[in-house]
C-alpha cells in the first residue's frame, strides 16, 4: 500500500527535529497509522515537536515484554485539521533498571498513564509526581510485575499466597 | 410465626456491594428496583448503611483491593443477616477463571445464602431469587 | 492546629447504578473542594494477562465482561482489531448490524446515566421515568441479541445473527416511541430550575485544560472540542453515513447532559440511515474456531458512549495474543475530574464525578482532608447525598 504523502511527511518532519541517527524505524501500515521508533533520549523532543504539529491528544501509553527489553508505545491522535491520525511512538528500554522520562510536563494527561505502566512492567518513569499503584490493590508485593512474561498467572497467584495476600 | 420473622421476611432491607464487577449485574439489580420489575412489591428497598440491612446483595469476581472491605462490610451488617450472590462471577468465577486478581466466588469470602446464577442475571432471575430467599426465611 | 481524626465509615455503594468502586481524597477548606485525588483499580482483575494465555475467540468472550455498560464496544472493537492484523474482510452486512447494535448500545448507556444524573441531583422521580422508558431499548437489546446485556453478536468475521425485516419495523416503532421521550426529557431538563441550578456552572472544565488533560467523549465535547472518534477516523460504516458531532459550550454539568441528550437524538438518525441502506447478503465470514493471527501491530480507536476507547494488539504469529492493550474511557477522564472538582462545593461533589458517566462507583467512599484544620474524616455516598441535601434546602 502506497502510504499517504502526508503521513510521511509527518515522519520527515519528526526525523528533521530530533535527527535521523535518533530516528530509527518507521512504518505506515494503512492510512491514519504511523508507527515510529525513537531512541529513548530523543523521546521528550518526540512528544514536543508531535504536540506542536496538533497530536495534542494522547490516547494511551502501552507497554510490551518483548524479551530482550520493554517496548513502551505512546500513542497520539491529532485532533486539529489533517484530523484523526494516530501516531504511536516506540522507545525501548532494557529489562535491568528499565527507565524513561516522564512527560507529564509537557502532556499532563499523561500522569495516570505512566504510573500504569510503572505498575505492570515496573519501567520507572524519572521525573513524575508520583508513581504509586494505579491499578494494582495497595498491598501488592513490590518484586511482582504482572505483564513482564516471566511472571505466570500461576506464579502471582502463589507469590500472593506465600506473601499471605491471598 | 413470630411477630419478628413476619416483619424480617415481609421488608427485607437489601444492601448492594459491587465486589469488582463489570457492571452488568449491577444494572440488572437497578432494573429489579425500576417500575418495570420492581422489587419493592416485596417489601425489598435499597438502603445505604450495612448496619441498617438484613440483606447484602454481592456482585462481582471480588478482586484483592475490595476483599476486605466485603468482609467488614458483612461484619458490620447485625444478625441475621443473609446474603445473595448475583452473577455468574459471584457464584463460581465467571469468565475471570485463572485470573491473578480474583477470587472463585463469593462463597471463598464470606457465607451465602441464595445464588442467583447469570452473566448477567436478569431482573426476573433477582426477583425469583429474593422471594426463594423469603421463602426459605418463612414468607 | 487540629486534631486528626478519622472516621471509617461503612462503604457501601448504596446506590444501585454504582458500577465499579474507587476511592476519592478531597482536601476541603470550610465548604470548598481545594483538591482532589482519586485511587482507582478496585476493579482491577487482570484481563490483559489473562489474554495472553487464551485463544482469540475466548477472548472475544472475555473481553465482553469487561464492561457490562459497554460489551458490544469492547467486542466489536476487539473484532475490528484482529481482522485488520488478519486482512481479514468483512462483509458489508455485518458491519451494518454491528454499527446497529453499537448505537442501540449508545441509547442505552446514555439513558442509563440520565437516570443516574437526575438521582445525583436529587430528582428520583426522574431517575425512575427515564429507566422505566430504558426499557423500550432493552427489550428491543433482547429481541436483536437474545440477551439484555451481554449481548454476543459480533464475532471475528461478522456477527452471529441477521436481523429480519419484521425486526426492522418493530425497531423503527421502539426508537419512534423512545425518541418522544427523550425530547420531552431534554426539554423538561431545560426549563426546570431544580435541575438547572444544580448543573450550571458546576464542575467547569475549560476547553485548554480538556485537551492538556487528555479527556474523552462527551466530557471533551461538552467544552466546545469537537473530537469524535466516528468523525475523525471512521470505523465500520461511518464513513458513509452522513452524521453531526454534538458538542455545547458551556464546559458544565449542565452541557454534558445537553451533549448526551442531543447524541442520543443523532443515534436515533443514525438507525434510522442504516436501516434504509443496509445491503442485503451474508453476516459472517468463517474462521477457525482455534485461529492463528499472522505477525502484526494493530491499533483501533472506537467513540465509546463514554468516549474515545483504543485497543492495541501486538501478535507474534499464536493462537493467542502476545499482548492486548485496553484503555477505557473513563481512566482518561480521571485527571479531568480532579481538576473539574477544585473550587466546587462538597454537596456538588456527587454530579460532578456522574457527568463524567464513570464506569466506576466513585461514591464507594471518599476520604476528606480539612486542610485548615488538619481535620479528616471519611463519608460514603449516602452521607454525602444528605449533606447535598441539607446544603441546597439550606441554600437556594
Amino acid at each position: 500500500m502506497e502510504a499517504p504523502e502526508d503521513h510521511v511527511k509527518i515522519v520527515e518532519e519528526l526525523r528533521e527535529t530530533i535527527g535521523s541517527e535518533n530516528l530509527i524505524a518507521w512504518k505506515i501500515p494503512r492510512a491514519k497509522r504511523i508507527y515510529v521508533s525513537v531512541k529513548p533520549e530523543k523521546l521528550r523532543d518526540a512528544v514536543k515537536h508531535l504536540a506542536g504539529k496538533n497530536f495534542e491528544h494522547l490516547s494511551t501509553i502501552s507497554c510490551v515484554d518483548v524479551g530482550d527489553g520493554i517496548e513502551v508505545l505512546y500513542h497520539l491522535t491529532r485532533q486539529g485539521p489533517g484530523r484523526g491520525i494516530t501516531i504511536s511512538l516506540r522507545v525501548k528500554t532494557p529489562m535491568e533498571n528499565a527507565s524513561l522520562p516522564t512527560i507529564t510536563d509537557i502532556m499532563p494527561g499523561a500522569v495516570l498513564y505512566e504510573r500504569e505502566v510503572h505498575d505492570f512492567v515496573g519501567v520507572i518513569f524519572t521525573g513524575h509526581p508520583d508513581l504509586s499503584p494505579v491499578m494494582l490493590p495497595d498491598k501488592w508485593p513490590e518484586d511482582v510485575y504482572p505483564l513482564l512474561k516471566k511472571w505466570k498467572i500461576e506464579d502471582i497467584k502463589k507469590r500472593l499466597s506465600e506473601v499471605g495476600r491471598n | 410465626m413470630g411477630l419478628i420473622t413476619w416483619a424480617r421476611t415481609r421488608s427485607p432491607w437489601l444492601i448492594h456491594f459491587n465486589a469488582s464487577s463489570c457492571n452488568g449485574c449491577d444494572i440488572e439489580v437497578l432494573a429489579a428496583l425500576m417500575p418495570r420489575f420492581d422489587v419493592e412489591r416485596f417489601g425489598a428497598i435499597l438502603r445505604g448503611s450495612p448496619r441498617h440491612a438484613d440483606v447484602m446483595v454481592v456482585t462481582g469476581s471480588i478482586s484483592m483491593q475490595v476483599k476486605d472491605r466485603l468482609i467488614r462490610v458483612y461484619e458490620q451488617m447485625p444478625e441475621p443477616k443473609f446474603v445473595v450472590a448475583v452473577g455468574a462471577c459471584a457464584c463460581g468465577a465467571g469468565v475471570f477463571q485463572k485470573c491473578y486478581n480474583t477470587h472463585d466466588g463469593v462463597d471463598k469470602v464470606i457465607p451465602v445464602d441464595a445464588y442467583i446464577p447469570g452473566c448477567a442475571a436478569r431482573p426476573d432471575a433477582i426477583l425469583d431469587g429474593v422471594v426463594k430467599l423469603l421463602k426459605k426465611l418463612g414468607y | 492546629m487540629g486534631e486528626t481524626e478519622e472516621f471509617i465509615i461503612p462503604i457501601g455503594p448504596q446506590h444501585p447504578a454504582l458500577k465499579e468502586p474507587t476511592n476519592f481524597m478531597i482536601k476541603v477548606d470550610g465548604e470548598y473542594v481545594v483538591e482532589a485525588k482519586a485511587r482507582p483499580g478496585y476493579n482491577h482483575r487482570g484481563i490483559e494477562k489473562a489474554m495472553e494465555s487464551r485463544t482469540y475467540i475466548q477472548n472475544l468472550y472475555l473481553l465482553e465482561r469487561v464492561c457490562g455498560i459497554c460489551s458490544i464496544c469492547h467486542m466489536t472493537n476487539f473484532c475490528l482489531t484482529v481482522e485488520e492484523a488478519m486482512d481479514l474482510e468483512v462483509p458489508a452486512r455485518a458491519n451494518y448490524i454491528r454499527t446497529i447494535m453499537h448505537e442501540i448500545e449508545r441509547l442505552h448507556s446514555h439513558s442509563l446515566w440520565l437516570g443516574v444524573a437526575a438521582h445525583e441531583i436529587g430528582f428520583d422521580t426522574l431517575f425512575y421515568y427515564i429507566w422505566r422508558d430504558r426499557e423500550i431499548v432493552m427489550d428491543l437489546t433482547e429481541r436483536i441479541s437474545g440477551n439484555r446485556v451481554n449481548k454476543g453478536m459480533p464475532t471475528i468475521g461478522g456477527v452471529r445473527r441477521n436481523i429480519s425485516p419484521e425486526l426492522i419495523r418493530d425497531i423503527r416503532k421502539g426508537l419512534d416511541a423512545f425518541e418522544e421521550r427523550i425530547k420531552y426529557y431534554k426539554s423538561l431538563i431545560l426549563r426546570e430550575n431544580t435541575i438547572l441550578n444544580r448543573a450550571i456552572g458546576v464542575g467547569i472544565l475549560t476547553p485548554h485544560d480538556a485537551v492538556a488533560l487528555a479527556a474523552v467523549g462527551p466530557t471533551l465535547r461538552a467544552s466546545g472540542i469537537k473530537s469524535d472518534v466516528r468523525a475523525d477516523d471512521p470505523y465500520l460504516v461511518f464513513d458513509e453515513i452522513p452524521f453531526n458531532v454534538m458538542t455545547h459550550d458551556g464546559c458544565d454539568v449542565a452541557s454534558r447532559v445537553i451533549v448526551r441528550c442531543d447524541e442520543m437524538l443523532e443515534s436515533i438518525n443514525v438507525l434510522r440511515y442504516c436501516f434504509e441502506h443496509m445491503p442485503d447478503g451474508p453476516v459472517r465470514v468463517k474462521v477457525p474456531v482455534i485461529m492463528r493471527v499472522p505477525e502484526a501491530e494493530t491499533v483501533c480507536l472506537w467513540e465509546a458512549p463514554r468516549g474515545e476507547l483504543i485497543h492495541y494488539l501486538k501478535s507474534t504469529g499464536g493462537t493467542s495474543p502476545y499482548r492486548y492493550k485496553i484503555r477505557a474511557p473513563t481512566l482518561a477522564n480521571i485527571p479531568a475530574v480532579q481538576k473539574m472538582l477544585v473550587g466546587n462545593y462538597i454537596a456538588d461533589i456527587p454530579i460532578i464525578i456522574a457527568a463524567i458517566d464513570p464506569c466506576f462507583s466513585c461514591t464507594d467512599r471518599m476520604t476528606f482532608v480539612n486542610v485548615n484544620t488538619e481535620k479528616s474524616w471519611v463519608w460514603d455516598s449516602e452521607q454525602l447525598r444528605r449533606y447535598r441535601k441539607k446544603w441546597y434546602q439550606q441554600n437556594s
